[in-house]
This record gives C-alpha cells, structure tokens and sequence, in this order.
C-alpha cells in the first residue's frame, strides 16, 4: 500500500456493567468526540467513518449502523459496518487503515462497540434456546487441551487473572476492578466453566473506542505525537474440521507471521516491547503467546510464570488490564489495538511501559476462527 | 433478552423493560442433513468420506473443506456410535431466560470410531462429574425412536443422542485424542 497511516486521535468510554446514563449513540459518541479531541478534529474533519460491533443478537438491537450514521455525523459521508465476531473491534480498525492506505480517504474516523447491558449475550450466543454454553463452555474444551499437552501448573491461569486485575487498576477506562485480588481469591471463586474459575473469566461490559486515523501528512500535522502503522493482517478458518487446532490454531499463526514480516521483525520475543493481547479466559495468555510465536510450543505459561508479561517485565501483556477487566465485544478488539498505539504514543499514563516504541494489537474471535493484528510504532515505516 | 430481575425497581426511575419475543420459522434443510437426519431417526450415525483426501465427516457437510470439493451420498459411510472423550467441560447453567438447564452437567468433544473429526458439546451421561478424563471410552445413549430429531442445519446430533455413557473399557492413551481437540 502506498500511503503511510498515522493514529492521530484515540478515546475509549469509562467501559461498566451498565452505561445507563448514555443511549447506544451516545455511547458511540463519547469514545468518538474523544478521539477527535485528542487529534484536535471536529466530526466535519471526518471523511469516512467505520464502525464495527459484534453480533447483534448480543445486545438485542438490529442493524444499529442505520440509525447511527445520523449520530456519528456521517450525513453526505461514507459509513460501513465490519463484522467478524469478537475480533471485530481489529478487523474494523484494519479496513479504517486500508481506506488511509489504499489513497481513497485521508481521514477516517473509526469506532467499534457493545452496549451488552441491552440485552443478553449468552442467550444471544445460544440462538435462544435451553443448554446454551456461552463462550466460556465453548472455549474450556480447549483450555482443558493446552493445560493437558502443555503440563502448565493450574496456578498459571490465576497469575494471568491477578496481573490483568491489577494492570486495570491503573488503566481509569476500566470496568472490572479487584484491588485485594489474590491467587487465592482466583482460586477459591467458583468453577462455572471447568477448567475455568469466575476471577479467570472476562466480565460483560458496556462501552466504546475510537480511533481517527489520517494519511501521512495527517501524521505531519498531528497535534500529540501520532502511532504510525507497520502491518496489519487478517486470517480467518473454517470453525471444525479434523486436524483444526483450536488451542494453535494455524489462521493466528499465519496472521501473526504476516503481520510480523511486513513490520520487518524477525524476532518478536525481543523486537515487541509490548503487546495488548485478547485474552477473554486467563489461560488465553500462554496459548496466544504461542500461537504468536512469542514463545515455543508448550512453553507460553513459562513466561507467565517467569513474571515476563507483567509491567516491568520484558514482554508486558495487556498493561490496560485487558479483555478480562473490560469486555464491551464489539469494542474489545479495538482497544487493544489503540492501547497498543497509546503505549507507542506514550499516551497510556500510569499504565505506559517506559520506552514502548514497538506495539503489536491482536484480536480473536469466533471458535478461535478470525484473526486481526496490527504493528505500530512511534516512527514512520 | 433483558432478564426480568433486572426490572424489579429498587424505587428508582424504570430502567429496563423485558420484551419478550417469540419467533417461528420453518427451517429449509438440505439433502445431505436431511439423509443423515433420516439415518439418525434409524438409529445410525453416517458420514461422509472425502475422496481425495479420505478423512471422514460425521456429521457430513457435503464437501471437504480442506480439499474443497463436494462430497455426496456415494461418499457415504457408517461411523459408530462409540468413541472416546477428547476433551470436556463441567458448566454451571448460566440462567438467561429460556434456560431450563439448573444443575452443573458435563459437555465433551467426543470423536467416534470411523470419524476423524470429533463431534462437540455430547453430554456425558453415568459418570459422577469429578470422574470424567481425557481418552475416557463411550457409547451412544440413544433417545426414543420417536424423540430422535436431527439438528436442522445439519450441526451436531439433534436430540438423537440423549448422552453418552461409560464403556468401562480402558481409556485410550494421550496419543489417540491429543490432535482432536476438535
């Protein structure tokens, strides 16, 4: 792609159990008005806005893009909608990039989101019907797989719980906050989705992020030191077949080797200073940094337990506190993406890792199907 | 579907309002969950085997998405209604509205003798929950002839298969079930 991108403009709503102090739009509105404050743009700035959230069986409101285009200013203005379940939040900040990229737009606004307190996504993930498992049930099988092949101690997954809590405690965007959390308060919370414990799990949450992204010139102009993008990659599989392997599953791996050679990185482990990582059930860490290649097979948890991905660490993982203090779905996504771009913009405050310069995004969603992942750093390509 | 606990007001202004729909639909099956509807109603599980690649799809999908080509019923061919576990979950039911599940239940990936792929969420019947591993060996519970109906877009077993319970025979090594995740 010829143009070069630049992250100008990021705001994300406080993300809560129920933002009943702000419609749909409204909440749309508030992430999106931050972002354009930070890039010190209006909403006519704007040429095309993207906007992505998740299924809408979750939040039990059809096709909100219809009546939003009027809410997001996008009168007389392009407006489209992504989907690819919960890794929408990523591929909705990708397809803003590739408009920026290709030449068509110089300045996109871009906005993924999930008001879950309107409705009920287990029973929206259920079609309905009784027996539904909901994405823990889904996933369990698999965790059960990685801690079985990878003989990873049961205590791994309460370490990743308590970093992520204690991350969020610093990050005043985020929902769920635990600040006694212990190991032994994991450990004791009840098993709803064997092998995984309530504390393990992400809670449901509504709320918002939002991006502007320009071309280079944009980036030129920046008011506040702008993200530059280096890779963005898309994968996606088909759900089952034999030989799919969900806890590796080969679309991650191929999205991240894509991603990682058009960044020019040959060694993520040592070239990524940090990364924002979907990780909806603790033990999601361990597996992604595999699937990633950040770590070799069976040997992701080491690096959990090594105290490698807390901040401070070599390799901090999901410094914000992540998907498991804050799960807006739609949203989710992108806010790893743009706290990935915050900490290259040293934009993340008490949550920033001194000296970030390199910053991968990744979101998953589906069985473990689709794939998003982004590079940036804080100089151009 | 808002939960109608959400309502009851703690005498603050009314926030949320459960509306309660209801849908029906008919369903346009194709040939391929249709025949192995049938076969199910017989009591017998069937897949499908690809020709290129040979790995047999139980349920069938009527193609081979690793070779992408179609399969049909001349690729037909009879799985068993045994196998083993290849991996499980114990849920606590998440009380959404419709839910009638209110007790922990196990779900497990089961991949049956003359499939290569597993076939996922079987509830695991006969065996205290605290009892179930990884390579456990089971057999079909099968559900009263006339109770036996297939999933209609072809997913999974329908209610034919009410669980499926312990063999008793030994469990099969880690080798035989650790590439079956699915």
């Amino acid at each position: 792609m010829a143009e070069r991108c630049a992250i100008v403009g990021i705001g994300q709503t406080h993300h809560r159990k129920v933002r009943d102090d702000v419609s749909l739009a409204g909440l749309l509105r508030e992430a999106g008005q931050r972002a354009l404050d930070d890039a010190e743009m209006t909403w006519r700035d704007i040429d095309a806005v993207v906007i992505g959230t998740a299924p809408d069986s979750f939040e039990g409101v059809m096709m909100p893009e219809l009546y939003l285009a009027d809410a997001l200013g996008c009168a007389g203005k392009p407006i489209m909608r992504v989907h690819t379940a919960g890794s929408v939040g990523g591929s909705t900040a990708i397809v803003a990039a590739h408009l920026v990229q290709s030449g068509v737009r110089k300045r996109v606004l871009t906005i993924a989101f999930e008001k879950q307190s309107e409705g009920d996504t287990t029973w929206g993930l259920s079609g309905g019907r009784s027996g539904g498992v909901g994405a823990g049930g889904y996933f369990a099988p698999h965790i059960r797989a990685y801690i079985s092949r990878s003989g990873a101690p049961e205590y791994v997954g309460w370490m990743v719980a308590v970093k992520d809590r204690l991350n969020a405690l610093k990050n005043p965007y985020a929902h769920l906050k635990v600040p006694d959390i212990t190991l032994e308060m994991v450990r004791d919370s009840p098993m709803v989705w064997e092998p995984v414990r309530r504390l393990e799990s992400c809670p449901a949450s509504d709320g918002a992020c939002a991006m502007v992204l320009t071309d280079e010139a944009g980036g030129d102009r920046s008011p506040h030191k702008p993200a530059w993008i280096h890779g963005t990659a898309i994968r996606s599989e088909l759900g089952q077949f034999p030989g799919r392997d969900p806890v590796n599953p080969k679309g991650g791996q191929d999205c991240a080797a894509d991603v990682f050679k058009q960044a020019g990185i040959t060694d993520p482990r040592r070239e990524v200073d940090v990364i924002e990582m979907y990780v909806p059930f603790s033990w999601y860490e361990p597996m992604w940094l595999e699937n990633l290649g950040f770590a070799e097979q069976g040997g992701g948890w080491k690096l959990t337990e090594d105290g490698v991905t807390e901040i401070g660490g070599d390799l901090p993982v999901n410094c914000s506190g992540g998907v498991l203090s804050s799960n807006p779905i739609g949203a989710s996504g992108m806010l790893r993406f743009a706290e990935a771009a915050m900490q290259v913009r040293g934009q993340a405050g008490e949550h920033q890792v001194d000296g970030a310069r390199t910053a991968l995004g990744h979101a998953y969603g589906g069985a473990s199907q689709f794939f998003a992942m982004w590079i940036v750093r804080d100089t151009k390509p | 579907m808002t939960d109608p606990a959400k309502t009851e007001d703690e005498g603050g202004p009314i926030r949320f309002m459960p509306q309660l729909i209801s849908l029906d639909y008919t369903v346009r099956t194709n040939p391929v969950a249709e025949a192995f509807g049938a076969a199910l109603a017989d009591g017998r599980i069937t897949g499908h085997q690809c020709p290129n690649c040979h790995l047999v799809y139980a349920p069938p999908k009527g193609f081979c998405p690793i070779c992408t080509i179609e399969t049909t019923a001349e690729h037909e061919v009879p799985v068993a209604d045994t196998g083993m576990v290849t991996s499980w979950t114990v849920l606590t039911p998440i009380q959404y509205t419709g839910q009638r599940e209110r007790h922990d239940y196990a779900l497990a990936s089961i991949l049956l003798e003359g499939a290569d792929g597993t076939v996922g969420q079987q509830r695991l019947l006969e065996i205290p929950l605290d009892e179930i591993r990884l390579g456990l060996k089971v057999a079909a519970v099968w559900a009263p002839p006339n109770q036996r109906e297939a999933d209609d877009r072809g997913y999974g077993l329908g209610t034919a298969v009410d669980g499926w319970r312990p063999t008793g025979e030994p469990d099969a090594p880690a080798a035989d079930y650790r590439e079956h995740t699915l």
